[in-house]
């Protein structure tokens, strides 16, 4: 399971390449799960979850431009019906979204609209926290893929949950699982002078905790050890790809 | 360590933004989470990294990152230095595409009347001619003349006055003595007096490898 936040990466080129392009580059940080009953048939798939923070313009995305409140509403910002990548009679793509449309086409894009709650909360960051905890007014502590990781894995396995952002993210937050949080594999490395090797190895590593804030701090020192290797095995060209083929699944029997 | 400022090496703005503390420039408008999401494997690793360039920072591969513009502007300055026209040098071909890409903001408004290339390439040009440079000196401190001042004479009181100065939680006995151990290989000796000309850069690294120990969080 991985999420990524794009900073680097532009929102645009995102949109512009399909959302298969960015899966496929992030996939190989997760861990492979298992999917508890359907542990077989999901052995070795890993959910990609691209979140968009700080919004995208959903209408001007997936275009209502069969509805006339649209233009009414966007006389200037609307965009033309004429311009734009058809879906069906209702709704359409926005012009350089090729790569969803063709997934679409192909049965392997779901979207869904509208999503919100009654009486809405006009708090940025408290909608963002309803957002990531899955909840309105819950007030759940833990984000709804942190949930999600403690269904699947109880167990807790380390690097199961992957975050790749600067911080780590209320959505993946868990009871379980220490989520793997990074931005840059590059920076995902301990700095050491080779006299230091051996030393630091030991005073870095978890050990036997004598209180809860100690135990979370060695849980933490102990999950960041695998991704370095991780981050160094993706990085070799001898590396097995990482692309799982688009297969027709669960999304194409979806109403659309 | 008694140090009277905040050191120009490492930079203070790429090491807090490297631990997701970017000064005044919180993730979200609510500011920063509290609890456990300050410590992430990543910014774990971060901090340990930042304890390593305070006490040992890297004057060699050390650029200012004030006056670092990104690539972009690299190249147009290359560009136009190596004579070309304003309209060539700002508008970039990537790697196999055939087409040459203006500025993303320049396919909006007629070619040329807002080149926002140039704009970047000049406002930086502009900006750096007049911004107050930032005084880069490392740290300035001598583990060895703390550790003797206060009284160690062997490696294994320096290291017990180094576990006592940084830490609030002390380690365990295995790791004190590995830490020990690191001390007496790197100086041949276990009396701190004989090794006193080479022992800063081993004090140092012991300091490192103390600040990283995942105690070294806890208050």
């Amino acid at each position: 399971m991985a999420t990524l936040k794009l900073g680097t990466l532009g929102r645009r080129d995102v949109l512009r390449a399909g959302m298969c392009g960015l899966a496929l580059g992030v996939v190989g940080w997760g861990a492979a799960p298992s999917l508890g009953s359907a542990a077989e048939a999901a052995k070795g798939r890993i959910l990609v979850v691209v979140e968009l923070s700080g919004a995208n313009d959903g209408l001007n995305t997936v275009v209502p431009y069969s509805d006339d409140a649209y233009y009414r509403a966007r006389p200037k910002l609307g965009i033309r019906a004429d311009k734009l990548r058809k879906l069906d009679d209702l709704f359409a793509l926005q012009a350089t979204m090729a790569g969803f449309e063709r997934l679409y086409k192909d049965g392997n894009l779901a979207i869904v609209h509208g999503i919100g709650y009654d009486q809405p909360s006009f708090s940025h960051f408290t909608s963002m926290a309803y957002w990531h905890v899955g909840a309105p007014n819950s007030g759940d502590a833990f984000g709804w893929l942190g949930r999600l990781a403690d269904a699947m894995d109880p167990r807790g396995a380390p690097n199961f949950v992957v975050d790749v952002e600067d911080h780590q993210s209320l959505a993946v937050r868990a009871r379980n699982h220490v989520p793997l949080v990074f931005d840059n594999p590059e920076k995902f490395a301990r700095g050491r002078l080779f006299e230091e090797q051996s030393a630091l190895a030991k005073l870095a590593a978890g050990r036997a905790a004598r209180n809860p804030a100690e135990a979370f701090l060695f849980d933490v020192a102990t999950s960041r050890r695998t991704p370095r290797f991780m981050c160094a095995t993706l990085a070799q060209p001898t590396a097995p790809p990482l692309i799982t083929a688009f297969t027709v699944s669960a999304l194409s029997a979806l109403p659309r | 360590m008694g140090l009277k400022k905040l050191p120009g090496v490492p930079d203070f703005n790429a090491t807090s933004t490297e631990l997701g503390q970017t000064l005044l420039n919180p993730p979200t408008v609510a500011g920063w989470a509290q609890g456990r999401s300050w410590i992430t494997p990543g910014t774990l690793l971060a901090r340990g990294n930042f304890a390593r360039e305070a006490v040992m920072p890297d004057m060699i591969d050390f650029v200012d990152p004030n006056l670092l513009p990104d690539p972009e502007i690299r190249r147009v300055n290359a560009r136009i230095l190596g004579g070309m026209n304003i309209t060539e040098a700002t508008t970039e071909r990537e790697a196999g595409k055939k087409m040459a890409s203006p500025a993303a903001a320049n396919l909006l408004s007629d070619k040329d009347e807002f080149n926002t290339r140039y704009a970047s390439y000049m406002g930086f040009q502009e900006a750096v001619r007049k911004v107050k440079p930032t005084l880069r000196d490392p740290a300035q401190f001598s583990l060895t003349g703390i550790v003797m001042a206060e009284g160690a004479r062997t490696t294994g009181e320096a290291v017990d006055l180094l576990l006592k100065r940084f830490l609030a939680v002390q380690v365990d006995e295995e790791e004190r003595t590995a830490v020990i151990a690191f001390l007496n290989e790197q100086i041949g000796t276990s009396d701190l007096e004989r090794a006193r000309s080479c022992l800063e850069e081993p004090l140092r690294m012991a300091a490192h490898l103390i600040m990283s120990a995942p105690e070294y969080q806890l208050a």
